[in-house]
């Protein structure tokens, strides 16, 4: 909070550097929070606390070396957290527009794009998550590691897992076709 | 090797894909599960922001008298200057700064009160009374434009609660005075609203304070102006937040907890559960009471279902024995109304809940365990206590 203990709401030219970082960052975080959950809602959900979060804490946000990095940690690990919440009380269902099959203007291979969409949806939150930030924010398993606040192996781990269930279930499917 | 290399290209265009795809979310939510109702886009900046604000700020000045809050003070304090919101968001708990100190409470002459300030402590009484120019008003909120060189006072009213010298607890209107932010707040004020969005907002509510400018064209009572969501907006709650303001006014309001209630620790007012619902009717006798020493709380209770405490006395253990000798000749009694009081008693103590007894009417007997007809000895035998406590005369006379 800086040494007035409080947030800068606004600086004297207007600006407001909370909301400069979300104007920025939103609309990735939300994609981000959209590939972990594979819900659009969920993520907006997801992503609104995390500002919440961020904003709470934007002097420690916002000193660090990468403010960003430090947002989706809070993102990832506010998803897990949910997850665990939620876990015992509530089904969550992919989107149905993920379940429509794909159209036939689709390129030759979105099939297959579209099924792992909807394989990854199956997966534990933890092995989907490693897979998001692995393939889609192009993390290294050492950054993931770091953001999700377990160890390298752990993620390695998750994602071989993942992987693993994902070319099993692909295979099951085209041998079904 | 070829095959996770696949694998992963498939992922990456799959998640890639939908992210991009990614569905829009639409204006109002109708599909299930979520609490929180989003704004889309940009505009939640505002929500987000403003949400912190309210979250953190707004809600403890209207947190009122129990008697345990934190900004009871022993006496009544004007005090210095100091923010409006006490507040350190680092430490997030909403705690606000506690006034100390003293001066007499203000004559009921000097009462300032609307009926919004009322409406936020839960406290309207009779004992309210509207000046013919109060401090604060209520009435006809409006975007206050007014320049700063024709404003001559700036008043905040809100809610807290004092503890007199006698230790008795009050709800109060506060009134303080702004003595800085004045231009901030001003600017911010006279902002117009932003056209409200047909989007779903966030649900959280807002309690202002009411704020009162008085200038050379009158007196004004200002309603923030309001963002896309219809809440006050951002700014104007920066500038709520940065006020420093000087006490000008503490009004009690309305007792809370009584200087009985503290010295006896009898609660100052207790739910007459007889009267709320009749209870299966007990067969044979209540459980004895744990012969411990006990608390006897007495209260009269007139056309409400709540008594107001009136005595309280311990009661040894051989009263409380004398008390158990009587209980076998309680027995259920048909035609007794348990309505039929007006004076009745709590006897609680470590080892056991509560039972009450009324002692006027047919002197119903109520515990957890059931319903029975007071004995007239029970009855009997606590009024002797009451009368040789020496406050008998001043219970019983009622």
């Amino acid at each position: 909070m800086g040494s007035s203990g409080r947030v800068p709401l606004a600086v004297a030219d207007g600006s407001d550097p909370f909301t400069d970082f979300v104007l920025e960052h939103r609309a990735s975080l939300v994609r981000l929070a959209y590939v972990i959950t594979g819900d659009a809602y969920l993520a907006e959900d997801l992503v609104q606390a995390t500002l919440l979060k961020t904003y709470r804490f934007w002097d420690r946000v916002s000193a660090a070396d990468s403010p960003r990095a430090y947002v989706r940690q809070i993102l990832v690990r506010e998803h897990l957290s949910w997850r665990r919440r939620m876990s015992s009380r509530e089904v969550v269902h992919p989107e149905p527009s993920n379940l429509v099959p794909a159209l036939a203007t689709e390129q030759p291979n979105s099939s297959d794009r579209e099924e792992a969409w909807n394989l990854l949806a199956t997966l534990p939150p933890k092995q989907r998550t490693v897979l998001a930030l692995r393939y889609f924010d192009d993390l290294s398993d050492e950054d993931i590691a770091t953001t999700m606040g377990v160890s390298a192996v752990t993620v390695r781990t998750n994602a071989s897992r993942g992987l693993a269930t994902l070319r099993a279930r692909l295979q099951q499917t085209k041998d079904n076709a | 090797m070829n095959e996770d290399r696949e694998l992963e290209d498939l992922l990456r265009a799959s998640m890639k894909h939908h992210a991009e795809q990614m569905p829009e979310i639409g204006s109002v939510r109708t599909r299930r599960r979520r609490t929180t109702v989003l704004v889309a886009a940009a505009a939640s900046v505002v929500v987000v922001a403003a949400g912190a604000v309210a979250l953190t700020s707004l809600a403890p000045i209207f947190s009122t008298g129990s008697g345990t809050s934190g900004s009871a003070s022993t006496h009544l304090d004007l005090g210095g200057p100091r923010p409006l919101f006490g507040l350190d968001f680092s430490a997030g708990d909403g705690s606000s700064a506690a006034p100390t100190s003293a001066a007499a409470p203000s004559s009921p002459d000097e009462l300032v009160w609307t009926p919004m300030v009322a409406a936020a402590l839960l406290t309207l009484s009779s004992k309210a009374v509207e000046k013919s120019t109060p401090l604060c008003s209520a009435a006809n909120p409006e975007h206050v434009n007014v320049a700063l060189s024709d404003v001559s006072a700036i008043y905040v009213c809100h809610g807290g609660s004092l503890t007199q010298e006698d230790g008795s607890v009050w709800s109060t209107v506060i009134v303080d005075q702004v003595v800085e932010g004045v231009a901030e707040l001003l600017e911010s004020s006279g902002r117009p609203d932003e056209p409200l969005t047909d989007l779903a907002c966030t649900a959280e509510g807002y309690l202002t304070p009411i704020i009162t400018v008085h200038s050379s064209s009158g007196v004004h009572n200002i309603a923030p102006p309001v963002d896309i969501c219809g809440k006050p907006q951002s700014r104007w709650l920066a500038a709520l937040h940065n006020l420093i303001v000087q006490k000008v006014r503490e009004i009690p309001i309305e007792m809370t907890q009584s200087s009985l209630a503290i010295d006896t620790g009898c609660s100052y007012q207790f739910k007459d559960m007889l009267t709320l619902e009749k209870p299966a009717k007990a067969k044979g006798s209540p459980d004895p009471l744990p012969e411990s020493p006990l608390t006897m709380c007495v209260y009269k209770s007139d056309s409400s279902d709540v008594g107001t405490l009136v005595a309280g006395l311990g009661l040894s253990t051989r009263a409380v024995a004398a008390i158990n000798g009587i209980y076998p000749k309680i027995e259920s009694d048909p035609e007794c109304d348990p309505t039929d009081h007006h004076l009745f008693v709590i006897l609680t103590g470590k080892m056991m809940g509560w039972v009450q007894i009324g002692l006027d009417g047919c002197g119903v007997f109520g515990s957890p365990g059931g319903m029975w007809s007071g004995s007239g000895e029970l009855r009997a035998y606590l009024t002797w206590l009451i009368q040789n406590s020496g406050q008998g005369k001043a219970v019983l006379s009622q």
